[in-house]
């Protein structure tokens, strides 16, 4: 196998690893602060994409610019499905919490897929733009415009996300409920407040992670369940408590998969993430870069 | 009167935890609440401070029902607390623990730099000023301690209820955080202390309230109290009384 080939995968392996990292980030910020684990993540990200790809398809919006729509749209749905299900499961203890949010989420999953084929059709849709197989050429090694973007868009989300969580008003009540919702409270914060920002927020990064995924690859109402369990993983490797930390295991995770690809054959590619996960939850329950509690 | 506890009674299933307690707080009395374990005192601390709610009757501060209100609320009318157990925000710098009170303890509409500003004085105030960068996680349980108060003051209070805050310490912790809790009584702040150590509630207790099972059994000034043949008996014991 030649050294041209394995840079290129690796280089393959950051790309989409990139992509893991961002369609996790939400899920990682409603799981750390909430206590609550949305199963029905993928399908925000199933919706954000929808959103991209209709804005594309009927007003010929580059799906770059529809984030301006998309992510506020998706904050608001994030909004609703806060107020409508979601808040009533953060009053019962951390236990309570995580099982009864499952069931909801399995249930969200659901019926997002039934309106999903019953509106959007069951075809497998992707946004073809003029610049959608253009790629860069350095070193020999093929570099998909679309895919850096996710890589660049990535980084710069994580920055801003980490100035948002400790520079800011809100992001400081965000940091200090995520570690005792009730030390919080009796500081003066507003728990219920800060719960529905960041479960909006949580969803918002789904939505701006849709639009990524209908560039790079493709939707369809059924792909909510693969980027759950592929945002699972990746909080399970990097632990709760870290943006960057979360980031840099979709990395990982994209490199372990391009990797055994090559090792093992593609056949074996998607089952590396579930035995990383596995591996993760024996040895080391907090995750890689997770805070383990003082 | 500052707060006003008029026949409050909280169950948790078959437990009756606060039987009809009532009792006034005037403002600038430093109240010493005195019982033995599972008497009630960090329950009242709750309902007090909006974190549970109260089976029955009212609660009033400054003259204004506060019974239903939620604890942020609480907080930002003017009642703060530590817990028995230190609570801080481990993963944040000791700074940011006091500075998120800061800014939503008392008034949400505050410059950050402001609230740094204020943070520091309160840091200055409790001996934390050095450590200001460290994470909490860092900060022995003293300090940790000292940083609890820091939050607890940074949210501007005027009632501030202390549960157990000498508890663990050596004799001069104690007789050092006795003269802190006279100073907060200099600078206007309302204390109620809950606390087993007897010297400690003697010395800065202008008034001493005794929670049994859930019920006040006494009221009354510190020398009356430790004379009371009910709180000997149900409380400090003989031993104690031929001291």
């Amino acid at each position: 196998m030649s050294t041209h080939i394995i840079a290129q995968s690796l280089l393959s392996g950051i790309l989409v690893g990139a992509l893991y990292g961002i369609a996790a980030l939400g899920l990682s910020l409603v799981f750390g602060v909430l206590k609550v684990l949305n199963i029905a993540h993928g399908e925000l990200i199933m919706l954000g994409g929808y959103a991209s790809f209709w804005a594309f398809n009927k007003a010929e919006v580059d799906p770059y610019v529809s984030l301006v729509i998309v992510v506020p749209l998706l904050f608001l749905v994030g909004t609703i499905l806060h107020f409508g299900l979601f808040a009533h499961i953060v009053r019962a203890n951390e236990e309570q919490r995580i099982k009864n949010s499952l069931l909801i989420g399995f249930g969200l999953t659901l019926i997002g897929q039934t309106l999903a084929i019953r509106y959007f059709e069951a075809d497998e849709r992707r946004i073809a733009t003029e610049y959608s197989t253009d790629a860069w050429e350095f070193i020999g090694l093929r570099l998909p415009l679309v895919r850096a973007s996710g890589l660049v868009i990535g980084i710069v989300l994580v920055i801003l996300l980490q100035l948002f969580m400790h520079r800011t008003y809100i992001g400081k009540a965000i940091r200090a409920t995520a570690e005792d919702w009730q030390t919080a409270s009796l500081s003066g914060i507003n728990v219920r407040l800060t719960y529905l920002i960041t479960f909006a927020l949580g969803s918002a990064l789904a939505g701006l992670a849709g639009m990524l995924v209908s560039v790079q690859y493709s939707i369809s109402p059924n792909i909510g369940l693969t980027w759950t369990l592929k945002a699972l993983i990746v909080v399970v490797l990097a632990g709760l408590g870290s943006m960057p930390g979360t980031f840099l295991a979709g990395v990982l995770l994209g490199l372990a998969e391009t990797s055994s690809a090559l090792a093992f054959g593609s056949q074996y590619r998607e089952m590396v993430g579930l035995v990383l996960f596995v591996i993760i939850l024996s040895i080391r329950s907090q995750g890689l870069f997770g805070e383990q509690n003082a | 009167m500052l707060l006003e506890v008029e026949k409050v009674s909280k169950s948790f299933g078959g437990l009756q935890a606060l039987n009809n307690v009532s009792f006034t707080v005037e403002a600038g009395k430093t109240i010493g609440l005195i019982g033995p374990n599972g008497s009630g005192k960090s329950t009242l601390f709750n309902v007090i401070t909006g974190t549970i709610p109260t089976s029955s009757g009212t609660i009033r501060f400054e003259g204004k029902n506060i019974t239903k209100l939620s604890a942020p609320r609480v907080s930002r009318r003017g009642i703060g607390r530590t817990f028995q157990t230190v609570r801080p925000f481990m993963h944040m710098s000791v700074l940011d623990n006091v500075k998120v009170a800061c800014l939503y303890g008392h008034s949400s509409i505050q410059w950050q730099h402001i609230a740094e500003r204020r943070a520091r004085e309160i840091l200055e105030l409790v001996n934390l000023k050095d450590q200001a960068r460290i994470p909490a996680a860092d900060l022995n349980v003293m300090s940790r301690k000292w940083l609890e108060m820091a939050r607890a003051l940074a949210t501007e209070p005027k009632l501030l209820l202390l549960d157990e805050f000498m508890a663990g310490l050596n004799p001069a912790e104690v007789l050092e955080s006795v003269e802190f809790v006279k100073r907060l009584k200099d600078i206007g702040i309302t204390v109620i202390v809950v606390e087993h150590i007897m010297k400690a509630i003697m010395s800065c207790s202008d008034r001493v309230i005794v929670l049994n099972a859930g019920q006040k059994i006494a009221e009354g000034l510190p020398a009356d109290i430790v004379r009371d043949p009910v709180v000997i008996r149900a409380y400090l014991g003989p031993d104690y009384a031929e001291t």
